[in-house]
């Protein structure tokens, strides 16, 4: 795209271009006519100048050449720039003198002579040259005598050529005759006139030539390329004065389009361009208080937004809590009404086999006594695991408040991995922050918690691998995380990992993790999971930090 | 109330009163114009030399006393194209004159050409009837005195049976000398005549009959007196004792011993006269060409007493004016 001030730059200087060429041709002719003008004048002035010298008329009244030298030599010499090509004096029957000048190579027959030129006062367009040429003829301002003025074109170069008749007085006038006879020696200036001959004079045009020459390129040319610089500098400031501006306005206009409302056009003047800025600058804080408005109701919106967001990830958390509160609660109450079902039976078993286990101790029969022990021992062995189970039952459907306690983290770790049996291909490593501060917590519960989740993690990896936990403090919690190598959790299950009696294990209730769940809910804290499949599983425990 | 009854008294005089004068200037202006159609005559003259402007002196006083009033003198400069320019302009303007005085034969010649309905005068005119004056409505006076006057004055000086010569150009003052011829005759002189057509002939010419006459007559003719043969004839005449008779005053201070001349101013006043008998009667518009009323008589007396002529005989004639 092409700008307005290359444009305006580009037509006006095409413009300033045109008027100094118009302006260079003008001043060439004028100078040059001017030069033809001067040279037209020293020829009349010459030509006249030897017409009328009293000498130049006895000279033709007398065919004497010897008068002629002197008022030639006063021409010559009043011919400072040697432009006289050529003279040529003559009566009408000869011709006097015929000289050219030394430096012109011309030979003189080619310049043609009047035939009629003593006629003084009569119309001469019709005359006609004795050898060519064209004649024009002017009336010297300071005579009635008229002055022949032509071109003529010859091997030696161009040249003005002036003709004059030679007058000389032949008699008094009536009136100057009538002054004498009436006692009057005035003399008029009323006389009859007789033609002695002709003066004719060339002046060369090499000179004028020269000076026209010189005119142009001291002159003309620099004058034309001050004329086309000077205008293309003014041109060049005019543009800038005017279009910076404008280019200013497009610029803050585009920073405005980008979002900065805050740039205005800081252009005082009172011309149209200071009345768009004002405008402009109007337009801009109007634009501004709409956009802050439309800024302050997009912030309440969000502000909105985030408040429902929030409320209903509270909602659906609250939501997900109740059911599994309700959950826990049926489970517990079931729990509870199982347990305490068999309990008894399952005491009195056990009883009654502590009673057979001593009764039958006497028995000698090595087949028979082995095979009892056997029995008894499975028994023993079922009877004991199902009252683990109802235990583990009672233990989750009885789930006390916790009675809190600061508390080392460090201490309940320890602890619970002295109270597990440690696999052997398994590896603990545990990662504490130095002075770690306490936690409010019920030791046993939390104890239980942590044991679970160990024994969940050595669970995961049966043939070997790392357990990790570290703690580390974090927003007034006490963040405990325990990380294994396993096999990891799937995403489809990993909803329902929290849930009472969901279990993926062979031998299990499915209530360790819901049982923890339960007692971290109950110790203010939180519990949650990430695991991949195939990348293992971490449980993140957070537990409020005790204020000491 | 009684002053302002004086008021409007007052206003209503000097209304009436400028009533008045409005009046008494338009008629006057009137008056002027009809006065200056009536009587207006215009003088042109060909240049500005003494005799013509006596002349025109001489008519202007007579003018006056004969209520003829002068519009305009207007001066040729001795140049026909100014002249021609001047008549022109006088002729396309409105107000036309009642006669023209027209003074020299630049003027006459102009002003006849110009004008045929309006009545002319003219006077200072050398050798008149070369330059074709006549018409209806020119009249003339003559500036020179007649051939019978001169030679009555000629025979006066020097007696009866002398040989007077004249050298002069026929194709100039032929005629002048063919009245000469006839009127010689009867003053008992002999006219001897020398024939010439440049002024280069002058010297010759004279040489010829210089030792024929007893008197050279020199008559207006501009071939014959020009500076350079005055000077010439002067000189031959004073060597030869040989008394010159012309008709120019200044003629005689160039060294000639007697001329009769007209008085210019005179001629003036008769060209007045000749004015108010033409504007009185407008149908008479010539005269016809006059002679002048009044001559006089100028005598060189150095040049008598160099050539040993007694004046004495013409001393008493009237008019007569002695030189130096």
């Amino acid at each position: 795209m092409i700008s307005i001030r290359t444009r305006l730059i580009f037509y006006m200087s095409m413009l300033v271009i045109i008027v100094g060429a118009v302006s260079c041709v003008f001043f060439l002719i004028y100078s040059k006519k001017q030069q033809e003008e001067s040279l037209k004048k020293l020829g009349g002035s010459l030509v006249m100048l030897l017409a009328q010298d009293n000498e130049v008329k006895d000279a033709l009244s007398y065919s004497q050449r010897a008068f002629l030298d002197t008022p030639i030599h006063v021409v010559n010499e009043l011919d400072i720039e040697k432009e006289i090509g050529y003279l040529r004096v003559a009566t009408n029957q000869s011709i006097l003198v015929e000289e050219r000048a030394p430096w012109i190579d011309i030979d003189m027959e080619e310049i043609p002579i009047c035939k009629d030129s003593g006629i003084t006062n009569v119309p001469v367009s019709s005359q006609i040259w004795a050898r060519g040429g064209v004649r024009v003829v002017e009336l010297h301002p300071n005579s009635n005598i008229s002055v022949t003025n032509r071109k003529v074109d010859c091997v030696g170069g161009f040249f003005y050529d002036f003709t004059v008749s030679v007058i000389g007085k032949q008699t008094f006038s009536e009136e100057e005759f009538a002054a004498q006879i009436l006692g009057e020696a005035k003399v008029s200036d009323k006389t009859i006139q007789e033609n002695l001959g002709f003066v004719q004079i060339g002046l060369s045009t090499y000179k004028l030539n020269e000076r026209v020459k010189k005119i142009i390129w001291r002159i003309i040319i620099p004058m034309g390329l001050i004329i086309i610089f000077g205008g293309m500098g003014i041109t060049l400031f005019l543009t800038k004065y005017f279009v910076s501006p404008l280019r200013h306005i497009a610029n803050i206009t585009l920073d405005i389009a980008k979002g900065d409302l805050t740039r205005t056009i800081d252009i005082c003047s009172e011309d149209e361009i200071g009345q768009l800025s004002k405008n402009f600058n109007q337009m801009t804080t109007e634009l501004k208080i709409s956009h802050d408005e439309k800024e302050k109701i997009l912030a309440q919106l969000r502000q909105h937004v985030e408040e429902l967001t929030k409320t209903n990830k509270q909602l659906s958390e609250a939501q997900e809590r109740l059911v599994r509160s309700e959950k826990l609660a049926v489970v517990g109450k079931l729990a509870s009404g199982i347990g305490h079902e068999l309990r008894n039976p399952l005491g009195a078993i056990r009883n009654a086999l502590f009673v057979i286990k001593k009764k039958t101790a006497g028995i000698n029969t090595l087949n028979d006594i082995q095979k009892l022990d056997q029995l008894i021992e499975i028994v023993e062995k079922e009877t004991e695991r199902s009252v683990k189970i109802v235990n583990d039952l009672l233990g989750f459907s009885r789930t006390t408040k916790p009675t809190v306690s600061p508390t080392s983290v460090r201490a309940v770790i320890e602890s619970s991995f002295l109270r597990l049996k440690m696999p052997e291909r398994i590896e603990k490593v545990i990662q504490l922050e130095d002075n770690l501060p306490l936690v409010s917590v019920d030791t046993t519960q939390i104890e239980m918690v942590f044991m679970n989740l160990i024994q969940n993690a050595f669970d995961a990896m049966p043939t070997g691998g790392q357990v990790t936990i570290n703690a580390k403090r974090e927003n007034g919690f006490l963040v405990i995380t325990f990380s294994d190598t396993g096999c990891g959790i799937p995403d489809n299950i990993k909803d329902k990992i929290f849930d009472p009696l969901f279990t993926t294990k062979s031998k299990g209730m499915g209530l360790g993790l819901a049982i923890s769940s339960n007692i971290i809910q109950r110790h203010e804290g939180f519990i949650d999971l990430k695991s991949k499949e195939g990348e293992g599983a971490s449980f993140i425990v957070k537990l409020p930090i005790a204020n000491v | 109330m009684g002053k302002n009854n004086k008021n409007q008294k007052h206003r209503n005089c000097i209304v009436v009163c400028c009533f008045i004068v409005t009046i008494i200037l338009q008629a006057l202006f009137y008056i002027h114009e009809v006065d200056a159609v009536e009587n207006t005559v215009i003088i042109v003259q060909s240049q500005q030399i003494p005799a013509y402007n006596e002349a025109i002196k001489g008519f202007e006083e007579e003018c006056k006393r004969k209520n003829i009033s002068i519009k305009a003198i207007y001066d040729l400069k001795g140049d026909a194209e100014e002249g021609k320019r001047i008549v022109k302009n006088i002729k396309d303007s409105e107000i036309k004159p009642k006669l023209f005085l027209v003074v020299g034969v630049l003027a006459a010649a102009i002003v006849k050409e110009q004008f045929d309905d309006i009545p002319v005068i003219f006077c200072m005119v050398i050798n008149h009837e070369r330059f074709n004056l006549q018409g209806a409505n020119v009249t003339g006076i003559s500036t020179e005195a007649s051939v019978e006057d001169q030679f009555a004055i000629l025979k006066g000086l020097l007696g009866t049976y002398k040989n007077v010569g004249v050298i002069y150009d026929p194709g100039k003052t032929g005629k002048i000398v063919s009245e000469a011829v006839a009127a010689s005759k009867i003053f008992e002189f002999n006219l001897i005549k020398s024939e010439v057509t440049s002024e280069t002939e002058v010297a010759l010419a004279l040489k010829n009959i210089i030792n024929k006459i007893d008197a050279l007559w020199m008559i207006p003719d501009s071939t014959v007196i020009t500076k350079k043969s005055l000077d010439i004839i002067s000189k031959t005449a004073l060597e030869y004792h040989l008394p010159i008779f012309c008709t120019s005053d200044a003629i005689i201070k160039a060294g000639a011993l007697v001329s009769v001349s007209p008085d210019y101013r005179y001629i003036g006043l008769q060209a007045a006269q000749i004015a108010q008998t033409l504007l009185s009667n407008p149908t008479i518009t010539s005269l016809g060409i006059k002679r002048p009323d009044k001559l006089k008589l100028t005598l060189n007396t150095q040049t008598a007493e160099l050539i040993g002529v007694n004046l004495s005989p013409i001393r008493s004639y009237p008019n007569v004016i002695l030189y130096p």
